[in-house]
């Protein structure tokens, strides 16, 4: 009992911690910090299991780990869809804020322009390292493309094409 | 090494999950969302099975641990079911990974006119706008796009809450 309830309470530490920053100061480099907060919960948890007495410690130590990273990673790459706009989404509630939910042509071309999606994608992928633009001409990294490889074997394997997007 | 079989458990269920979806995908014609629903269904029930089965004797009967051994189980094989999601929702409808696979074609890179001919916002809204078409969350009549009944919404409504809550937007876009 006691594993399970510290490793979801440090969870909800770590997530109400993070409302709490965000509240004050979002930071500029947001995923680095959330990692951050996460790994440093994670540490705590552990010492915490640590100092409690329990004849099957390692046990206590690998069932904590196995509840709280599957679900800090979860949160984590969640938020992602916080700081970037999902396509779909944004459509969807675009559709339902108006009046009789419907969107013309010329409507979805006005939505389609003020959303330059593949322009802040670029952007994120050269922050993030995934992407190099050298005079003019933009260039996936080695690791980058490692990646892609690796996610288009699993598309292979469920005989899907290697397109997506 | 009886409290170890615990540990079995929601590993087990995952991997149900996991080779069922794939078996479904790969030999049916199931869609890839009801894929994963169906192989998460079937994995759930299986760790309710091997937990009812393994869980008593490896911790002698105790129920309260029998029970929060089931939510701590529970916690993992979701978190990992979720995460399996996110996995090949990324392949299949990520931008990013999308924009990567385009320059993986230019080795020695490629201007962004290049890479706009063969992918650009046109072409990442219309794809979108033809999905929701094609399984009714979208209808189009008489010129006009109307959005159905769409469990999209609730999401959408969602992240847009939790947007303006954190970051004190609505959109990416917004200034």
């Amino acid at each position: 009992m006691w594993v399970v309830v510290t490793s979801l309470g440090m969870l909800c530490g770590a997530v109400l911690f993070h409302w709490a920053l965000w509240r004050w100061r979002v930071p500029t480099r947001t995923i680095p910090v959330l990692i951050s907060i996460f790994t440093a919960g994670l540490i705590v948890l552990l010492s915490a299991l640590a100092m409690h007495d329990t004849s099957q410690f390692l046990f206590d130590l690998v069932y904590a780990t196995m509840i709280y990273v599957p679900w800090a990673i979860a949160y984590i790459t969640t938020y992602t869809a916080i700081d970037s706009d999902s396509p779909t989404l944004s459509l969807v509630g675009e559709m339902a804020r108006r009046t009789d939910r419907s969107m013309t042509e010329a409507d979805l071309e006005a939505f389609i322009a003020a959303r330059p999606f593949v322009q802040s994608r670029l952007q994120q992928l050269e922050r993030g390292g995934l992407m190099i633009r050298e005079n003019g001409m933009l260039r996936a990294t080695g690791g980058s493309i490692f990646i892609v490889n690796v996610f288009d074997v699993y598309r292979r394997v469920i005989g899907r094409g290697t397109h997506g997007g | 090494m009886g409290s170890f079989l615990i540990i079995f458990v929601p590993i087990a269920a995952f991997l149900i999950n996991a080779f069922l979806q794939i078996g479904i995908c790969r030999w049916t014609a199931t869609g890839l969302i009801k894929s994963i629903m169906y192989g998460f269904s079937a994995g759930a029930v299986a760790l309710v099975a091997l937990h009812l089965l393994i869980v008593p004797a490896a911790v002698k009967g105790d129920l309260r641990d029998t029970v929060f051994y089931f939510i701590g189980n529970g916690a993992i094989y979701v978190a990992a079911g979720y995460l399996y999601f996110q996995v090949v929702n990324l392949g299949e409808a990520s931008i990013r990974f999308r924009i990567l696979r385009e320059l993986r074609r230019y080795p020695n890179g490629a201007s962004q006119v290049v890479i706009d001919e063969r992918y650009n916002d046109q072409l990442i809204l219309r794809t979108r706008l033809t999905r929701l078409t094609n399984n009714g969350q979208v209808r189009f009549e008489n010129g006009v796009y109307r959005l159905q009944a769409s469990t999209l919404l609730i999401a959408s409504q969602f992240l847009t809450f939790m947007r303006r809550f954190l970051i004190g937007k609505s959109s990416e876009f917004d200034d």
